[in-house]
C-alpha cells in the first residue's frame, strides 16, 4: 500500500524541514521515496496547509507498573467514568486504564513513550501493562542504585568492568531501554531508618556515598555503549535550595552524558522571606555551559494529580501534604516508593513558583535538542494536560494572563515576567519528535525520512495551540490511519524497546549465587524471556 | 481446533524440570523440580502439599471433553452455546477467576465486551484490605524484604502457615540474611490483636492508659528491641477483621515517625491479587467492577458476585478456574464453566463446562506473588489436548453479535 500525503507543511528538523511544502511518501509502515511516477500511490490524502510531523515521543511519563498500578487503587475517586468514549475500542471508557492510555496519547499524535522508571523485580508487571496499552510504542527503563548486589560490587571495590557487566546483565533482565537512577542510595538509606540523603552522604552497612553510586552507573552506561544516558533523578527531590544539588550533580557528570529529569522539582532556591525562590537561572545556565548535560522539565500544571515515584525516601517525606490525606510508602527487593496524592493551586506562593520555575527552565535552557516535554506524569501534571503546556510555551501573552492569576508574591519575583521567548513550530518538533529519538538511540522514528517509521502526525495549525495539539488531525501509526479529528478510528498493538548489551557470561555464575543466598527468585525466572512475553502477552520485543 | 500451547519439550526426555514456578498458593514458589521418568513427570518428592497435589492433578488430566448441559460435545457446539448464553445475558457475572494473569485479562475482556460484573472467588481478603488502603494508604514491604530484613515479625491474626506452606522455611528460616545471622523473632498478638495494636498505639504516643494490657506492653517492649518490626496480616475472623487492619496500619505509621516498621498484608487466594491488580490496569479500579454500561463503576459492596447472583440482578455466571478443580457455587443462573479439566461438576452440570489448560502445567502463563510485587513467570510442562482461556474468550468476543452502543 503505497500512501502520499499531499500538500502539507513539513517540520522535520532532523532532515532540516522547517515549514516546507511538500508530498511526503510512505509504503505500508514505512516512509518511502517518492516513485517517479505519482500515480502510483494507491491513496492520496490532501493535507493542503496542515502541518505535518513525525509522531511524538515522550521520554518520561509513568504509564506502566506497579507504582501507577497502586495509585490507581489508591484513588478511584479521581478517575471515576461517566461515559464509554468509543464505543468499539475496549476498556475507552476506563479514564485511568492502561488502554485509554494509549488512545489518550494517540489523540495528541503521540506514538513512543518511555516508562522510565521500572523496578527490576516489578518489571514483568510493567511489561504486562505495556501489552495492555494500544497504539503507542513503548520502553521502560530499569532502576538501579538501591540494589543490594550493585551496592555490595561498590563496597568490595570491583573493576569497572564488572559493574557493566551486571549492568547489562540487569538490561537484559528487564527488558528495557536504559537505565534510571532514583536518588542512588536513598532508598537503601532510608531502609537504615536514615530520613535526609545528599549526593555525598553515604549508605548504611555499605559506606558508598551517592555520588559515588551514580558516577559509576555513569561510567557503565557509556563504556557499555548505551545510546541513551543514565537517567537521573537527583537527590533532594522538592525540597527548597536543591538547586545546588542539581548543579553538584551538573559537575559529578563531569563531562559524561548524563540525562537530568524532571528538573523543575529541583530548580528550587531557598531565598527571600518564605525561605522558597526560583534557582531556574543557575540550573538553565549549568546545562547550557555543558553540553554533556540534557533535562526534561516535569512541568507543574494546576489542578489535582498524584505523585508516583520510586524515591521512596522523598515520597515518605512528602506524606504531610498529601491531598487528599492519604499516601503509600512501599518497600521492595532493591528499591520502593511511594504515592502522594497533590493538588497544585494557583493561589499557593510554592506551587505557583513551581509553575513559573518549570517554565523558566523551558525558556531559559537555549538548545532545544537539549530540554525535554515532560509533567513527569503524574507528577507536575498529567499528560493529558500536555495541550495547555504547548500553549504556555507557544504563547507569552497566554503566560502572562496567568500570570495575573497565580499567587502575586510568586508572580512578582518569577524570571518569567520578563521572558518573551515563545517556542516555534520547529522548536516543538525538535523537543518532542527528533530530539527525543535521537536521545533514546531510536533512529527509526522522530524524523520524516526514508527508511523512517510511518508514525506520521498532522495538525491543524491554530491560534490556540492548546487546541492544535489536543486533537491530531490525523495519526499514522506504522503507516495505519489510527487517529482522525482527535478521534481513535481502529486500536493497534504498539511494540516495546529493549537493549541488550552483551555481559561476561562470568557474571551471571556470581548473580546466580546470589540470587540463591538471598532471593526468593530464581535468576532464571527473574530474566524475562522475549518468546515468554511474546507467547503470553503478546508483546512484541525490538532490541536495538 | 488448533491447540498449541508451547509446552516445554524437556518433558520428553528423562532428565528433570528445575526452577518450576508453582501457581498453587499464594507464595507462588519457583525453585520446584520435578524429576522426570520414562517421559513422565513426577511429583511425589516435592515437599509442599499443595505443589504435589496442584502438579499431580493437572499432570493426570491432560485431555478434556467439553460438555453441554453434562453431556459431551464438540468444541463449536459448546462455543456456540456459550456465545449464545453470553449475547443473551443481561448482566453477566465474571468470576472465580482462580486462575492466572491470561485468565484474569481474558475475563476482563469479556466483561468489556459482554459487559458485565467482575469479582473474585477469595475477594473478601482483597476488598477489606483495598477499603484501608483507599480510605488512608499504607507502608508495606515485600515478602523478600521480610525474609532478609526483618528482625521481628508480628502476626496479627492466626499465622497462615495452612495457606502457605512454604512460608516457613523459605521466608521465616532462611539460612541466609542480609546484613545480619539473626534469625526473624517471631510474636503471635493473640485472639484479640485490637486490645493489643490499640494499647501499643496509646503507648507509644506516650498517652495515658489506665491498664495497659501485658502484651502490649511486652509489644512495645519488642518493637523498641527491633530495627525492622513488620506486621503480617493473618487469619483475621469476624466482623473486626478491617477495624485490626486500619489500627495496625495506624500503629505502623506512628512507629514510622521515630523508627522503621512496616505491614505486610498478604492474598491467600488464588489468583486473588492479579485479578486485583490486573483489575486497576484494565479498567483503573481492580475486583467488584461492572463494565454493564461500557464503562467502569466499582462498588465494594455492590458487586460482591455471591450477592448479585443471591438476588437475581446477574442472569449468567460465568465461572473461571483454572487452577483450582472444586466446583462452581451453586446457583439458579446458567454458567459457563472454564475449567480446570479435572473440576468436578457436582449434581446439576453447568449449562456449558469449557475444559482449559492450567497455567504452570498446560500452558505457559504468569501469576502475581501475594504480596503483588512480583509475576513470576509460568512454563507450560506437558504435551495436553486442553485449549488455553484466552483462546476461547478470543473467538468468543471475535464471533459475538452482541451490538456495542455508542455514547
Amino acid at each position: 500500500m503505497l500512501t502520499r500525503l499531499t500538500g502539507g507543511r513539513l517540520y522535520d528538523p532532523t532532515n532540516d524541514l522547517a515549514d516546507e511544502v511538500r508530498d511526503l511518501w510512505f509504503r505500508d509502515g514505512h516512509i518511502c521515496p517518492a516513485p517517479s511516477n505519482p500515480a502510483d500511490a494507491d491513496k492520496t490524502i490532501d493535507v493542503r496547509g496542515k502541518i505535518v510531523m513525525a509522531g511524538a515521543i515522550d521520554i518520561h511519563s509513568h504509564i506502566a507498573g506497579g507504582n501507577v498500578n497502586n495509585a490507581r487503587l489508591l484513588l478511584p475517586e479521581q478517575h471515576l467514568a461517566e461515559r464509554a468514549r468509543y464505543a468499539q475500542l475496549p476498556f475507552a471508557g476506563a479514564k485511568w486504564s492502561a488502554f485509554d492510555t494509549g488512545y489518550r496519547y494517540a489523540e495528541m499524535g503521540f506514538t513512543t513513550v518511555v516508562e522510565p522508571a521500572v523496578l527490576p523485580i516489578n518489571a514483568a508487571q510493567a511489561h504486562a501493562e505495556f501489552a495492555d496499552i494500544p497504539i503507542i510504542d513503548k520502553a521502560g527503563l530499569a532502576i538501579v542504585g538501591n540494589d543490594d548486589f550493585l551496592l555490595r560490587l561498590l563496597r568490595n571495590g570491583v573493576e569497572q568492568q564488572r559493574i557493566n557487566d551486571y549492568i547489562a546483565w540487569l538490561l537484559h533482565a528487564t527488558r528495557c531501554l536504559g537505565v534510571k537512577v532514583i536518588n542512588a542510595g536513598g532508598a537503601a538509606a532510608f531502609k537504615f531508618n536514615q530520613r535526609q540523603f545528599d549526593l555525598d552522604d553515604e549508605v548504611p552497612m555499605y559506606g558508598v556515598s551517592s555520588r559515588k553510586i551514580l558516577q559509576t552507573v555513569q561510567r557503565a552506561v557509556v563504556q557499555l555503549g548505551l545510546k541513551h544516558p543514565v537517567h537521573v533523578h537527583c537527590n533532594n527531590l522538592g525540597v527548597a535550595g536543591n538547586v545546588r544539588t542539581a548543579l553538584a550533580t551538573v559537575e559529578a557528570a563531569d563531562g559524561l552524558p548524563m540525562h537530568l529529569a524532571h528538573v523543575q522539582f529541583y530548580g528550587y532556591g531557598d531565598e527571600g522571606e518564605r525561605g522558597f525562590s526560583s534557582g531556574a537561572r543557575a540550573l538553565a545556565d549549568a546545562v547550557n555551559a555543558n553540553p554533556n548535560i540534557t533535562v526534561d522539565i516535569g512541568q507543574v500544571l494546576f489542578g489535582q494529580t498524584v505523585t508516583i515515584s520510586g524515591d521512596l525516601l522523598r515520597q515518605f517525606d512528602a506524606r504531610g501534604i498529601a491531598n487528599p490525606k492519604k499516601w503509600v510508602a512501599w518497600e521492595a527487593e532493591d528499591g520502593g516508593g511511594g504515592v502522594v496524592p497533590f493538588r497544585y493551586r494557583p493561589g499557593n506562593y510554592v506551587n505557583a513558583l513551581q509553575w513559573a520555575i518549570g517554565l523558566e527552565l523551558f525558556l531559559l535552557v537555549d538548545d532545544p535538542w537539549r530540554v525535554f516535554f515532560t509533567t513527569d506524569h503524574p507528577n507536575g501534571a498529567p499528560f493529558t494536560a500536555y495541550p495547555e503546556l504547548f500553549r504556555l510555551l507557544m504563547d507569552r501573552d497566554h503566560r502572562n494572563r496567568w500570570l495575573s492569576q497565580i499567587n502575586a508574591d510568586a508572580a512578582e519575583i518569577a524570571l518569567l515576567r520578563h521572558l518573551d521567548r515563545e517556542y516555534d513550530l520547529h522548536e516543538i518538533a525538535v523537543m518532542t519528535r527528533a530530539a527525543p529519538a535521537k536521545l533514546l538511540g531510536l533512529p527509526d522514528r522522530g524524523h520524516l525520512g526514508v527508511g523512517a517509521v510511518a508514525d506520521i502526525a498532522v495538525y491543524d495549525e491554530q491560534h490556540d495551540k492548546a487546541a492544535m495539539f489536543a486533537r491530531a488531525k490525523l495519526l499514522f501509526k506504522d503507516g495505519r490511519k489510527v487517529v482522525e479529528n482527535g478521534r481513535v478510528l481502529q486500536s493497534a498493538h504498539g511494540r516495546v524497546f529493549a537493549v541488550a548489551p552483551p555481559f561476561e557470561p562470568d557474571i551471571e555464575r556470581a548473580i546466580g549465587d546470589y540470587f540463591d543466598r538471598y532471593h526468593l527468585v530464581k535468576p532464571t525466572n527473574f530474566c524475562l524471556s522475549a518468546d515468554q512475553l511474546a507467547q503470553t502477552f503478546g508483546s512484541e520485543l525490538v532490541v536495538q | 481446533m488448533t491447540i498449541d500451547n508451547n509446552t516445554d519439550k524437556h518433558a520428553q526426555q528423562d532428565t528433570a524440570l528445575h526452577d518450576l514456578g508453582c501457581p498453587f498458593c499464594a507464595l507462588v514458589c519457583d525453585d520446584v523440580s520435578l524429576p522426570v521418568r520414562n517421559g513422565t513427570l513426577l511429583t511425589d518428592k516435592l515437599d509442599c502439599p499443595k505443589a504435589q497435589a496442584g502438579f499431580q492433578l493437572a499432570l493426570s488430566h491432560i485431555n478434556g471433553t467439553p460438555l453441554i448441559n453434562g453431556e459431551a460435545s464438540d468444541w463449536d457446539s459448546a462455543l456456540n452455546q456459550a456465545l449464545h448464553l453470553l449475547d443473551g445475558a443481561r448482566l453477566p457475572l465474571f468470576h472465580g477467576l482462580i486462575g492466572d494473569l491470561l485468565d484474569c485479562r481474558a475475563a476482563w475482556s469479556m466483561a468489556a465486551r459482554f459487559g458485565g460484573v467482575v469479582d473474585h472467588q477469595e475477594v473478601n481478603t482483597i476488598a477489606r484490605n483495598l477499603a484501608v488502603y483507599q480510605d488512608s494508604g499504607w507502608i508495606v514491604t515485600s515478602l523478600g524484604e521480610v525474609r532478609n530484613r526483618a528482625d521481628l515479625l508480628i502476626w496479627v491474626g492466626e499465622p497462615i502457615d495452612d495457606e502457605l506452606p512454604r512460608l516457613r522455611s523459605k521466608l521465616l528460616e532462611p539460612a541466609e540474611r542480609l546484613h545480619t545471622d539473626k534469625p526473624i523473632d517471631i510474636l503471635e498478638l493473640g485472639p484479640d490483636p485490637l486490645t493489643v495494636i490499640d494499647h501499643t498505639r496509646v503507648l507509644l504516643g506516650q498517652r495515658p492508659l489506665t491498664e495497659p494490657t501485658s502484651a502490649a506492653s511486652m509489644l512495645m517492649q519488642r518493637l523498641g528491641d527491633a530495627d525492622y518490626p513488620v506486621f503480617a496480616i493473618g487469619h483475621l475472623r469476624g466482623p473486626k477483621a478491617e477495624l485490626v487492619l486500619r489500627a495496625t496500619s495506624d500503629l505502623v505509621r506512628d512507629i514510622n515517625e521515630q523508627r522503621r516498621a512496616a505491614l505486610l498484608p498478604l492474598s491467600t487466594g488464588l489468583g486473588d491479587i492479579g485479578a486485583q491488580l490486573s483489575g486497576a490496569w484494565h479498567n483503573g479500579f481492580g475486583i467488584r467492577t461492572s463494565l454493564a454500561r461500557g464503562y467502569p463503576i466499582q462498588d465494594l459492596q455492590h458487586f460482591n458476585g455471591q450477592s448479585l447472583l443471591d438476588d437475581g440482578q446477574a442472569d449468567l455466571l460465568v465461572w473461571i478456574s483454572t487452577l483450582s478443580a472444586a466446583a462452581p457455587p451453586t446457583c439458579e443462573q446458567p454458567q459457563i464453566v472454564f475449567g480446570h479439566p479435572a473440576m468436578h461438576l457436582g449434581d446439576r452440570p453447568p449449562a456449558v463446562f469449557l475444559p482449559v489448560a492450567v497455567p504452570g502445567v498446560h500452558r505457559p502463563g504468569f501469576i502475581h506473588r501475594g504480596d503483588g510485587l512480583r509475576l513470576v513467570p509460568l512454563r507450560g510442562l506437558q504435551s495436553n489436548a486442553l485449549p488455553n482461556t484466552t483462546q476461547l474468550v478470543e473467538r468468543l468476543i471475535t464471533q459475538s453479535s452482541k451490538s456495542v452502543e455508542a455514547c
